[in-house]
């Protein structure tokens, strides 16, 4: 179709902006310095509009997307509602905390984005349920993107925890968040092999032997999932660099499961090409 | 409650594709997209005893449109007579239809920024004429009219092939309207099609 890249960048960075959100949220609650807290939850801002930016260049007249406003019954109605919650929500957290505001007014802000944020992963990896198509019609797909958005959030809550001076144990959450990352991945997997239609077809083997298990077997699960758990695991010196390397590994490994969710789902007929 | 749509006898059709070239040519439609394409279908079996045929693909007109249903912003609706059509206005060219549609049967037009596809020539219907692709089709293999109304022309063509001869495009809930008649002795109908495009 030719909007898959913009597609991708735009899934991935929601999922990694919720993620930090989230941990922002958790950090905020556990009284975490504010500094810290502060830049990460401007990083949210900042994937979260990059992500915003990338999904307008998918759009073949991006100055009309308001239009959408107009039409709540619709997925992307969502979404809209849901990211400017969020970042409004950021941008509030942050100015709060400039303004010296009572912990009650920044946790309400943090919580609010956090959630918000989520719901925004979620929102977004659901744009992909479609009844009528076979290989999508799973909500195993947006529970996938909770699981990596869950991953992020463990990652980056790592990262916050280190540039504070608090990381003590917060190495063991990474693989137990990648353990039910992958089982929410292979969920998905194990979905399309339950489909008699798709296993016939080949299209079930895809991500598994087919021309999609390059994508799926070096981006989504060594790059996306293993890569970081080892990463994290393995590292004494400089553990902040390899936790955000680490978080870098896991938006590869959304981008490239998004990419293999979108190639298994287009339509066995395709009358006119891309 | 109207529902207008197209059927295609496959076995008159020979794939001449004059009806692509109407199309293009009364849609003004650029080089590259098509809103009809004609896809040939085989050969099956073996030689000698080889069959093909020819598919004008083209929207298949479905009563719960999926393209319906995705569309932020309302561009792509259903009109009282059953035709899916797109408001250019509206449409923001983000082509979640496009993703939606089962078939792949929209494009996207990239001069004017929208997605389109084809409308069963409505300005042509709207003068009392037919679709470009039944008038033009020399084999008279294309039928164009209402489905709930028993003396149309696609009514007509359907009866007289009877129910074993009429098929349609996979349905996943999606419920296409368009019916293809293809008998037997002329080609076997693929359940499920090879991958094209």
């Amino acid at each position: 179709m030719g909007n898959e890249w913009a597609l991708m960048g735009f899934t991935s960075l929601v999922c990694l902006a919720a993620g930090i959100a989230v941990a922002v949220a958790a950090g905020e609650l556990l009284d975490f310095p504010v500094a810290p807290l502060v830049r990460s939850a401007r990083a949210s801002i900042g994937f979260m509009l990059l992500g915003a930016l990338a999904a307008a260049f998918s759009l073949g007249r991006p100055e009309m997307i308001f239009g959408v406003l107009g039409h709540p019954g619709s997925q992307t109605f969502w979404e809209v509602i849901l990211l400017g919650i969020s970042l409004a929500s950021l941008a509030a957290f942050v100015m709060a905390h400039g303004r010296s505001s009572e912990l009650a007014v920044t946790r309400g802000f943090a919580l609010t984005a956090g959630l918000s944020a989520v719901l925004l992963a979620c929102a977004v990896g659901s744009a992909l349920v479609m009844p009528w198509r076979a290989a999508w019609n799973t909500h195993a797909i947006p529970m996938a993107f909770l699981g990596w958005t869950f991953v992020i959030e463990t990652l980056a809550f790592k990262a916050i925890a280190i540039a504070s001076g608090r990381s003590e144990g917060t190495s063991r959450r990474v693989p137990a968040a990648a353990a039910i990352a992958i089982v929410l991945v292979f969920a998905y997997i194990a979905f399309l092999l339950s489909n008699p239609d798709l296993r016939s077809d080949g299209t079930a083997m895809r991500p598994l032997t087919g021309d999609l298990s390059p994508v799926f077997w070096m981006g989504v699960v060594l790059v996306g999932l293993i890569a970081p758990v080892a990463l994290v695991l393995k590292s004494r010196e400089d553990r902040l660099k390899a936790t955000l390397m680490a978080i870098a590994c896991v938006l590869i490994g959304t981008a490239a499961f998004q990419e293999v969710v979108y190639q298994i789902g287009m339509p066995t007929w395709h009358f006119f090409g891309s | 409650m109207a529902q207008k749509t197209l059927v295609i006898d496959l076995d008159r059709c020979i794939g001449c594709f004059a009806c692509e070239i109407a199309c293009k040519m009364e849609n003004n439609i650029p080089l590259g997209m098509h809103y009809n394409k004609v896809l040939s279908i085989g050969p099956m079996g073996k030689f000698p005893n080889i069959k093909q045929y020819f598919l004008p693909s083209v929207c298949q007109v479905c009563k719960d449109a999926p393209c319906v249903k995705v569309c932020p912003t309302g561009a792509s609706y259903r009109t009282e007579d059953g035709q899916i059509m797109i408001d250019k206005e509206k449409c923001i060219g983000c082509k979640m239809c496009m993703a939606a549609c089962p078939y792949g049967a929209r494009t996207f037009n990239p001069e004017k920024k929208v997605v389109e596809k084809c409308t069963l020539c409505n300005h042509l219907q709207a003068i009392g004429e037919k679709p470009a692709c039944v008038k033009v089709c020399c084999a008279k293999a294309r039928f164009f009219g209402d489905l709930d109304d028993p003396e149309s022309d696609v009514s007509k063509a359907i009866r007289q092939a009877g129910p074993e001869n009429v098929h349609h495009l996979p349905d996943s809930g999606n419920h296409p309207t368009v019916r293809y008649i293809l008998h037997k002795k002329n080609g076997e109908w693929q359940d499920n099609p090879p991958k094209m495009s």
